[in-house]
């Protein structure tokens, strides 16, 4: 039996473990296009709080693909999936064959059409690991941050580094913080206890307009800025099954199997749209333990 | 004894629960499905030989583990990270303190494999 994995975080980790808790003998294939040993993402915050270090971030011991006997692909980008001839193509070209195959693409950030995105010059996202090595590169005690989004990953990122630049601004259209995750009292609270820190917040406004090291906001402020970061939120990466003609935009859904309407072709983590039993609605819960079960 | 702790706040890896007049001494049960492992984000919490131990050097406290016991038997420790019942494995003595010091022999360790 050969298995291919697309990607390789807490998903992946999960499908690794669960195909050796059954089968010892079949060829298991890794391809993902970071370059790095498997890694906690929400650890990017605590890297650079100075809470953990890249060799501490391994969300397995360095000798877990060798013990589990994986084939890992790095640095390759799986470009398109032959579903007829159970083949995926990669990025140099190579052609790797499937029995059984698993999508843990994850998913990306979103960068919203602003007019002037392109124009500052310190713009950055905070998802991966080369995210925040890029980030911490460019931070200095006297920068100025303006984060856009009041989300998990805006707040982790100001969290991260706050202590280590002059200034955090957060601006959000949501009229309050965590609006995903909090209702308006608690989100008032913990609001309030970051204010107390020393983080800015402007919310019930959005980005009109960005220049090189200013922000034109719909509310008529302008927000001047060293460093930007992008957090508006994320996009499931699901190209590879939408190119097969399925409607997986928005996620992409699976039976209690994680099988896709293709035969052969699973997927798991957050490029899966999941019940959540809280709302009864399906929808993406992009967590890490919800991807690795 | 009482007097001497006033004030001293202490992270045990044991919780006693109480109801009326009866109480009982609660420390992980060490699950063979464990979910804690399962939901730590960092991977310091791993299950070897039947017993889940945590990587205190790689925890970062993020607390995922405490909210998702259903024995309540992950905690704080003293610096933060997660700590919870390892059988003593860490300890000089290499067998559960919680056993041999229980004055009601109460608590016993039967490798029920």
């Amino acid at each position: 039996m050969k298995y291919v994995i697309i990607g390789n975080s807490a998903a992946a980790v999960g499908c690794i473990e669960g195909i050796r808790s059954a089968d010892k003998e079949g060829e298991i294939t890794v391809i993902s296009k970071e370059n790095h040993h498997t890694y906690s993402r929400p650890l990017i915050s605590y890297y650079l709080q100075g809470k953990t270090d890249a060799e501490k971030m391994k969300y397995r011991p360095e000798s877990f693909y060798l013990d589990n006997n994986v084939t890992l692909m790095l640095g390759l980008e799986a470009q398109k999936i032959d579903a007829e001839n159970k083949t995926v193509i990669l990025d140099n070209g190579d052609k790797i064959a499937y029995d059984k195959l698993m999508l843990a693409t994850g998913s990306q950030p979103f960068i919203p059409p602003i007019k002037g995105i392109d124009e500052p010059e310190n713009k950055f996202t905070f998802m991966s690991m080369d995210d925040a090595e890029k980030l911490s590169a460019k931070l200095t005690v006297d920068s100025n941050v303006l984060i856009v989004g009041a989300g998990l990953i805006g707040l982790k990122c100001a969290e991260g580094i706050f202590s280590r630049v002059a200034s955090v601004t957060v601006v959000d259209f949501a009229d309050r913080i965590l609006p995903n995750v909090l209702d308006t009292d608690s989100a008032k609270m913990v609001q309030s206890y970051l204010e107390n820190k020393g983080l800015e917040f402007i919310l019930s406004a959005s980005v009109s307009e960005f220049n090189k090291n200013s922000a034109l906001l719909s509310n008529g402020e302008t927000v001047c800025f060293d460093i930007v970061v992008i957090a508006v939120g994320v996009r499931p990466n699901t190209k590879l099954l939408c190119d097969l003609g399925c409607d997986a935009k928005r996620g992409v859904c699976t039976n209690s199997k994680l099988e896709t309407e293709f035969p052969d072709i699973y997927a798991a983590g957050d490029c899966t749209v999941s019940l959540d039993i809280s709302s009864g609605e399906n929808k993406i819960l992009a967590l890490l333990p919800n991807a690795y079960l | 004894m009482a007097k001497a702790l006033k004030d001293i706040v202490i992270n045990p890896r044991i919780q006693i629960e109480k109801v009326n007049n009866i109480s009982f001494a609660v420390a992980c049960r060490h699950c063979d499905n464990p979910i804690c492992v399962k939901a730590c984000i960092t991977g310091a919490l791993t299950i070897k030989d039947g017993v889940i131990s945590i990587n205190q050097d790689k925890c970062v406290g993020c607390y995922t583990c405490i909210m998702i016991c259903p024995y309540g038997a992950v905690m704080p420790s003293d610096t933060g990270v997660a700590q919870k019942c390892e059988l003593c494995s860490q300890n000089s003595s290499g067998k559960p303190s919680c056993v041999s010091g229980c004055p009601n022999g109460a608590i016993v360790f039967e490798d029920r494999g």
